[in-house]
């Protein structure tokens, strides 16, 4: 069958989260159009941040899974393993491996991401033990050989490092953690919040050597035997893991025939579309829009990826009226050892008006970025994970948090029940017979600004018709309000 | 070959039971270890009449009995603690708690055989009783109160499952204001707004407002009753918890005082 | 002292969730299987993804019924969860789907 496929109205390349769910969603809306995944890929989606769970052996492959085995037969979705060496887009063709034409009506680019690993001058990089972890292959080869190894090294500082250290520890094997600067999630966290996870690492037994660079992997008759340092020292070790983050597969987008634009990413709109006609971007190689500084970056995360799958199979299935309203901000949530990673929005935005919170008490930390009395940020490390997904909302929603900054602050706000009191006033307050509606008690509806191109509705020139304008001085907020008072903060 | 679509259960009766595997193996082990513990006792008691608490009879039975319930005590709890776990493994050892309790209930009883002059004992023994009968208790409401608390969620939320409060407070003053009524859209990352063929709210009679109103005031005890049995589900699991402490106590009290009986003689 | 009184304090309790954010919740699970790990209620193993499938839209099977039935609303299942998610809620809404039906 998949011999005489050349042909399909929907065309998918990629089979990660972003891409099946795209395909997903896209027959959900479009029962008739043929849809074809092409992949190198030589299984199923599956959870790729539940990985770090399989090397620890608290999962078995079966358990990786994304859906249901069989869903794409299921849903006549077909798959193609292959490799798609060009895109011809004037033409709308694929050519895969072996010189294979294949034609399309929109295509999705959903290629993913690929390892930065090891910068390539650095020498003994291919011995046996030096492993780059990123795919399903790579977990596997590390499950096979941890029950031999005694001592191992993990190079990178990122959210990653830190849980395939705490993966090595489970196993009791002796880890050397290398960072490079002089505390890990440099990038997301402020000194005060690294100090507290490179504690707590330290605390579950990791050796951690900071300021320190690897210069040279040495190995024995082909097997690693230990890392030399930009200290001179040498570290001995039976494995080496390489975690250095990982950076958008645009190498596909490179070889299309009418340039995609890129910047770190395919460069994609609120809809996900690219600059060529259609042809689509999602999942970790698109470059998105943050709603908060209107820069565009790829968000190299689970959810954002499957939401991103969403939209794009909306688009793929000709129902853009379908898709939601964009992505919101840009949320991570994990665990790091015993302590609960929370960041939403910008915590470390710093512009006058801007006001930033921090507490460190109960042995966690948080962070906090206000901007009048609305959260733009928030970065939470404590031994309790919050109502994460709420807190996001809260973020996107612009409502006040003063009624519960002390709780933020502390780390055990219930999010979740603010919102219930916010959207359910008491049936005192409620409107009688008579009188006259409180209309600054109405639950904020989804015509909250969070672009620019939405702003009109929140003036009452509502497409559809006149909706109810938001009084001055209510909870509603616009991010477009903070970008333009900081854009002006900006201008000399 | 096309695969039939799965069978989609339904209802949710209050005496479900299903005997599957993990539940068999567990019965068939409490069964043999209660088996083997009453064999040994009858076995004893054969042999001999001696059958005081202070008797070798008596203090082999608590022994057995206070093993059993330092096993009911801590190892759910170990085990709960644990790093390494697999699925199933919590409802085990929850079915292995609840034997080793009945288990050490009987054996401590048989320890008693009737005797009730050591106060330390009586007390523990009285607490050990309270600790399994809360348990009973607790077991019970797991089983009524999660379906109480989704009967009255079902209450607040349309068919669909959308909040059906929201939709009311926006039709209560979107007719108010005088406008047509436009259905509240939910949080921004929704779908869609209801349904088109959602009945428009046209009825401006009073007598129809003040039902509304009524209605949200049930929603508002609605959520009251569903968190309250939330609470009480957690509270009594940690009142199961302080009981066990104190019987715990108190065994070690008497065994304290058996122990300065023995040294005594 | 704060870590004892931490072991008893009971998990929080909340209400319940709209299937909006049921359904956001389930997007946003990552199948690292904590939560049932964690579950005292769970006695035949189930994979997390037939148990996410089921419980928005798709079919509820036998085992996901029974296991959604059995579910004590503890909330043992919400602490373990890397990303804050809350299963108890998501078993809530399968105990209402199986009402419903």
């Amino acid at each position: 069958m998949n011999g005489r496929l050349d042909r399909a109205e929907i065309v998918i390349v990629g089979n990660g989260i972003a891409g099946i769910t795209a395909a997903l969603e896209a027959r959900r809306l479009a029962p008739e159009k043929r849809i074809v995944v092409i992949s190198s890929q030589l299984h199923p989606p599956i959870h790729t941040p539940a990985l770090k769970q399989f090397a620890c052996a608290r999962l078995e492959r079966e358990q990786l899974l994304v859906h249901p085995a069989g869903i794409e037969r299921q849903q006549r979705i077909h798959v193609i393993t292959s490799r798609v060496e060009e895109i011809q887009a004037q033409s709308q063709y694929l050519l895969l491996s072996g010189n294979r034409p294949f034609h399309y009506g929109k295509l999705l680019l959903a290629t993913g991401s690929v390892p930065q690993g090891l910068p390539e001058t650095l020498p003994g990089q291919h011995f046996d033990g030096v492993l780059t972890l990123h795919r399903l292959r790579d977990y596997l080869d590390l499950r096979r050989r941890l029950p031999t190894v005694q001592e191992a090294v993990v190079i990178g500082g990122g959210a990653h490092a830190v849980e395939t250290v705490m993966t090595l520890l489970y196993w009791g094997i002796r880890t050397h953690w290398l960072l490079r600067g002089e505390y890990p999630l440099s990038r997301q966290l402020d000194a005060q919040g690294g100090a507290l996870v490179r504690e707590t690492l330290h605390r579950a037994g990791a050796i951690i050597h900071q300021g320190i660079e690897v210069v040279d992997i040495v190995g024995r008759i082909g097997v690693v035997v230990g890392v030399i340092t930009n200290q001179r020292k040498m570290i001995p070790c039976q494995l080496v893991l390489v975690c250095t983050g990982s950076r958008p597969a645009i190498e596909l987008s490179e070889r299309c025939s009418m340039p995609l634009c890129r910047q770190h990413g395919i460069l994609v709109d609120d809809l996900l579309r690219t600059n060529v006609p259609n042809i689509f971007a999602a999942g970790d190689v698109a470059a998105i829009r943050d709603p908060q500084t209107n820069r565009y970056a790829p968000r190299a995360q689970w959810y954002a990826a499957g939401e991103q799958g969403r939209i794009a199979g909306a688009m793929l299935a000709d129902r853009p009226d379908l898709t939601r309203p964009l992505l919101g901000v840009s949320w991570h949530a994990t665990h790091l050892g015993e302590l609960s990673l929370l960041i939403a929005g910008n915590p470390h935005l710093q512009y006058p008006g801007i006001e930033t919170l921090t507490d460190a008490s109960q042995g966690g930390y948080r962070r906090l970025a206000l901007f009048e009395d609305r959260l733009i940020g928030y970065l939470s490390l404590g031994h309790i994970q919050p109502d994460s997904l709420a807190i996001k909302r809260l973020i996107e929603e612009g409502h006040s948090v003063r009624p519960i900054l002390k709780a933020l602050l502390k780390g055990d706000v219930d999010a979740h029940h603010y919102f219930a009191r916010l959207q359910a006033p008491p049936v005192q307050a409620l409107p009688l017979i008579n009188s006259q509606p409180e209309r600054q008690r109405l639950p904020i509806t989804g015509k909250l600004a969070l672009t620019p191109e939405q702003l009109p509705l929140l003036a009452g020139s509502s497409p559809t018709g006149p909706s109810p304008k938001v009084p001055a001085g209510s909870s509603a907020y616009s991010h477009h309000t903070l970008w333009s008072y900081l854009e002006q903060k900006e201008r000399p | 070959m096309m695969q039939r679509p799965p069978r989609t259960e339904h209802g949710y009766p209050l005496l479900f039971f299903r005997l599957s595997r993990p539940l068999r193996r567990s019965v068939l082990r409490s069964f043999a270890f209660a088996s083997t513990a009453l064999l040994l006792t009858l076995l004893w008691g054969s042999l001999t009449n001696d059958v005081a608490p202070d008797s070798p009879a008596g203090y082999l039975l608590a022994i057995a009995g206070t093993v059993c319930m330092l096993l009911a005590l801590f190892r759910y709890s170990i085990q709960r603690r644990t790093a390494r776990r697999f699925a199933g493994m919590l409802n085990a050892a929850l079915h292995s708690h609840v034997a080793f309790g009945f288990l050490a209930l009987f054996l401590l009883f048989l320890h008693g055989a009737g005797n009730f002059n050591a106060r330390s004992g009586t007390y523990a023994l009285y607490s050990l009783l309270a600790l399994i009968l809360s348990g009973v208790v607790g077991r019970l409401l797991d089983r009524i109160l999660p379906r109480l608390i989704a009967e009255e969620a079902r209450t607040t939320l349309t068919p669909q499952g959308e909040d059906r409060q929201q939709e009311l407070l926006a039709a209560t003053s979107s007719r108010q204001a005088g406008q047509d009524y436009q259905p509240a859209l939910q949080a921004p990352w929704d779908l869609a707004s209801l349904p088109l063929n959602t009945p428009l709210h046209t009825d401006t009679r009073p007598l129809s407002k003040m039902a509304q109103l009524l209605e949200l005031h049930t929603f508002q005890h609605a959520y009251r009753k569903e968190l309250f049995y939330s609470y009480v589900i957690r509270y009594w699991r940690l009142f199961h918890s302080a009981l066990g402490l104190l019987t715990l106590g108190l065994t070690i009290w008497h065994i304290l005082y058996a122990l300065h009986l023995l040294l005594l003689h | 002292m704060r870590k004892l009184l931490r072991m008893f304090a009971p998990p929080p309790a909340g209400l319940h969730k709209t299937v909006s954010h049921i359904a956001q919740e389930i997007n946003a699970c990552i199948g690292c299987n904590e939560c049932l790990l964690a579950c005292p209620a769970l006695s035949e193993p189930i994979t997390i993804d037939v148990l996410n499938h089921a419980t928005v839209h798709g079919p509820i099977t036998e085992s996901v019924a029974h296991f959604a039935r059995s579910c004590y609303q503890c909330g043992a299942c919400v602490p373990p969860c890397p990303v804050g998610l809350h299963r108890d809620a998501m078993m809530l809404w399968l105990k209402i789907r199986l009402l419903q039906e």
